[in-house]
């Protein structure tokens, strides 16, 4: 359902934007600063959506660039980042749990390692799950460039994890 | 076709033809060394989404709704839900009152659809003690602070039906009165088995306090709640209670209830 108040269908769309912030800061109070504050932009500039286009798209734009303009000089250096901030994942236990914990967490670590760019197409394709298309859209690049991007942070992630666990190299 | 990583992760993404699935599919049953690459591509995807997994679980931080809900409303944006008693004078006759809380807050104007101004807002789940009436229930002199309610209270205009843990709320209008600034609100459980009308004062440190709250079964829900409005109406004309305009209301929530 669609609400004629911007603010419910920005508030809706939060738990999306928390996490796209979370892989571009790796600081979780700091993304939501930065969710907040590209909310408060996104509602001042609210007559520049085009309503029939993915308003998701248009607020991940706008957290990004918000999150290059106005935030990541102030980024804290990664050695620093509190990433396992992060929640676990809940209703596991045991040695499973443990396992994934530190797996989740290269996985999360491997991720704050990528540049900038590849870091927002990942989070945008691969854990969002919009198409090279929308994440285009979102990011105000070419889709090749999306592709590009995409191909060469995925190499780079499955390239670090399957050495980190010693299974399915390429040998 | 090139077997080579981009190709793979294209496949993975879905965003090849079918033919050239067709065709890579038959290459990958054939060869060991590709299929384990995609292996791996796959896996690292996949474990990139479960790594974000607990940001999605967990719920999204009342304060951070409430800035959203503290900005001022587009000027471009669509109408916002026009409501009652700024229009009326004075808090108008029960039987009006109780039409307008079934319906969520129709128009008082009736210029907008009633289902249009219904707007649901999901706030983030907070576990209620437990839905039956003695959970739910709220008393005179509880102090409300922290959870779904204290933000609906806090943050969110009247006429609006929220979602708040094992029900829904709608805060009916605001008041200022001689407690400082009061709001009615009006709940039902989401099997609508018990509702309940409540009067709540906000005090310092973002709590409201109740001064007001009388709950019952569905089985007597309309002679109990005519008479539950008579008793809160009575309740607010003790309290010299006058009722908010929607721009007087807009402005206290934008200030966060500082006058």
């Amino acid at each position: 359902m669609h609400d004629a108040d911007p603010r419910a269908q920005i508030v809706s769309l939060l738990p999306r934007l928390r996490r796209f912030a979370c892989g571009l800061t790796h600081d979780p109070p700091l993304a939501d600063d930065l969710v907040q504050a590209a909310c408060l932009k996104a509602l001042e500039r609210w007559d520049q959506w085009q309503a029939g286009t993915s308003l998701a798209s248009w607020m991940f734009r706008i957290v990004q660039t918000t999150w290059i303009d106005d935030y990541r000089s102030r980024q804290r250096r990664p050695e620093d980042t509190p990433i396992e901030d992060l929640p676990d994942a809940v209703g596991e236990d045991g040695r499973e749990l443990v396992e994934r914990r530190s797996e989740l967490r290269a996985v999360r670590q491997a991720i704050a390692a990528l540049p900038d760019d590849q870091r927002a197409v990942l989070m945008l394709v691969t854990v969002d799950g919009l198409s090279y298309q929308e994440t285009a859209e979102a990011l105000g690049i070419p889709m090749g460039t999306v592709m590009s991007r995409l191909s060469r942070a995925r190499i780079r992630l499955a390239n670090q994890l399957g050495h980190a666990g010693g299974r399915h190299g390429l040998g | 076709m090139v077997l080579d990583d981009a190709t793979l992760i294209a496949y993975l993404d879905g965003q090849l033809s079918d033919a050239e699935c067709h065709r890579l599919e038959e290459r990958l049953a054939h060869d060991s060394v590709a299929a384990g690459r995609l292996d791996q591509l796959a896996r690292s995807a996949d474990l990139a989404r479960r790594a974000f997994e607990p940001v999605m679980q967990e719920p999204v931080p009342p304060d951070l709704i409430a800035a959203v809900w503290r900005a001022p409303l587009p000027a471009s944006g669509a109408p916002s839900p026009r409501r009652r008693a700024a229009n009326s004078g004075f808090w108008p006759r029960v039987g009006e009152r109780l039409e307008r809380m079934r319906w969520g807050w129709g128009g008082m104007a009736g210029a907008v659809a009633i289902a249009a101004v219904v707007a649901v807002l999901v706030l983030p789940y907070v576990p209620e003690p437990n839905a039956s009436a003695d959970g739910w229930a709220l008393r005179t002199g509880d102090v409300v602070r922290g959870d779904a309610l204290a933000v609906a209270l806090d943050t969110a205009p009247s006429g609006r039906s929220i979602t708040i843990g094992e029900g829904t709320a709608a805060v009916v209008a605001t008041f200022e009165t001689r407690e400082g600034f009061c709001r009615e609100v009006s709940r039902q459980t989401s099997d609508r088995a018990f509702s309940e009308l409540a009067i709540l004062c906000r005090g310092d440190q973002e709590s409201w306090r109740v001064v007001f709250a009388e709950g019952g079964a569905k089985a007597s829900y309309v002679t109990a709640s005519s008479q539950r409005q008579d008793r809160a109406d009575a309740v607010l004309e003790a309290l010299g209670a006058v009722p908010l305009g929607d721009s007087a209301e807009n402005e206290l929530l934008a200030k966060a209830w500082r006058r």
